[in-house]
């Protein structure tokens, strides 16, 4: 099962949100790792998601948060990532734009997948992201 | 006739198995509430113009948990009131699997009462609180959520609840 390859014109938006949503994250309360692009900066197990939250000072997972874009949010991103990463361990978070949140749902729904949900949107050219 | 009869019991009991199974797993959500510490500070002879009550000052750390297997409750309720005359110096609540901070709907000198959002089974919300003044060396905590009321449960000192 190959991993989706994005186009040149998302993969901006991703890492932008993934930046975004690392640094609004409580420094003092967790560690934030990231793993834009095609970085590979931290592995948890054998799998790379975009963030890793730990507790300030710990290596326990506590958080996983995988960002995708209007065309990532699929079937087979679910198989090929979501599913995996909701099985590491911690709350596995997705964070999907706003207009996506019921696909995103749907599709976790309808493959038993755990995950808890999170927004991005711009307003006034801010991104703006909320945890549900 | 009697091996429709054997397969008619075995039917059977193969759906009262099932039936069984599924209100296992589809009991109501239950959410525990476990004291955690309960450690008074040292006693000591407070000196006049020192800080009053200190012998009866408490921390005090309650784990609020959804142990439902499958339930999530959209929105859960939690009050906790530590009666008239004690006072809550410093109050706070802590998600250890969500990044949705927990709202505090109402404050009061001795209570507070919460709102945890998305409950999902598992989830597990720590909250903390600083005392004094902490006569009756108890709490009570109630919950409400997926239109259930939960059983109100004293915490008192020394005593330990699962």
């Amino acid at each position: 099962m190959g991993v989706y390859t994005r186009p040149q014109t998302t993969q901006g938006l991703h890492d932008t949100v993934i930046q975004t949503a690392a640094q609004r994250l409580d420094r003092s309360k967790y560690d934030v790792h990231m793993n834009p692009g095609s970085e590979k900066n931290i592995a948890v197990g054998s799998e790379y998601p975009d963030i890793v939250v730990t507790p300030r000072g710990a290596n326990t997972v506590q958080f996983i948060i995988e960002v995708e874009t209007e065309d990532s949010v699929s079937d087979s991103e679910a198989d090929a990532q979501w599913k995996p990463y909701s099985e590491l361990g911690g709350a596995f978070y997705l964070l999907v734009p706003h207009s996506s949140l019921q696909a995103a749902r749907s599709i976790c729904l309808r493959k038993a997948i755990r995950a808890k949900f999170a927004t991005y949107w711009f307003e006034h050219n801010q991104l703006q992201i909320t945890y549900y | 006739m009697d091996w429709q009869l054997g397969t008619s019991l075995a039917g059977n009991v193969i759906a009262l198995g099932g039936l069984l199974w599924r209100l296992w797993t589809e009991r109501a959500a239950s959410v525990t509430v476990r004291q955690r510490d309960f450690s008074p500070y040292p006693r000591f002879q407070a000196e006049a113009g020192q800080e009053p009550n200190i012998a009866n000052r408490h921390y005090l750390e309650l784990e609020l948990s959804n142990t439902s297997r499958k339930h999530a409750l959209e929105r859960y309720e939690f009050l906790v009131d530590f009666g008239a005359n004690a006072s809550i110096e410093q109050a706070e609540a802590v998600s250890k699997s969500s990044l949705r901070p927990v709202e505090v709907l109402q404050e009061t000198l001795s209570s507070r009462r919460y709102r945890v959002n998305n409950f999902d089974p598992g989830d597990i919300v720590i909250f903390k609180f600083r005392l004094s003044n902490l006569t009756a060396h108890q709490c009570s905590v109630d919950g409400y959520g997926a239109g259930v009321k939960f059983r109100k449960v004293q915490l008192k000192k020394g005593v330990r609840l699962n």
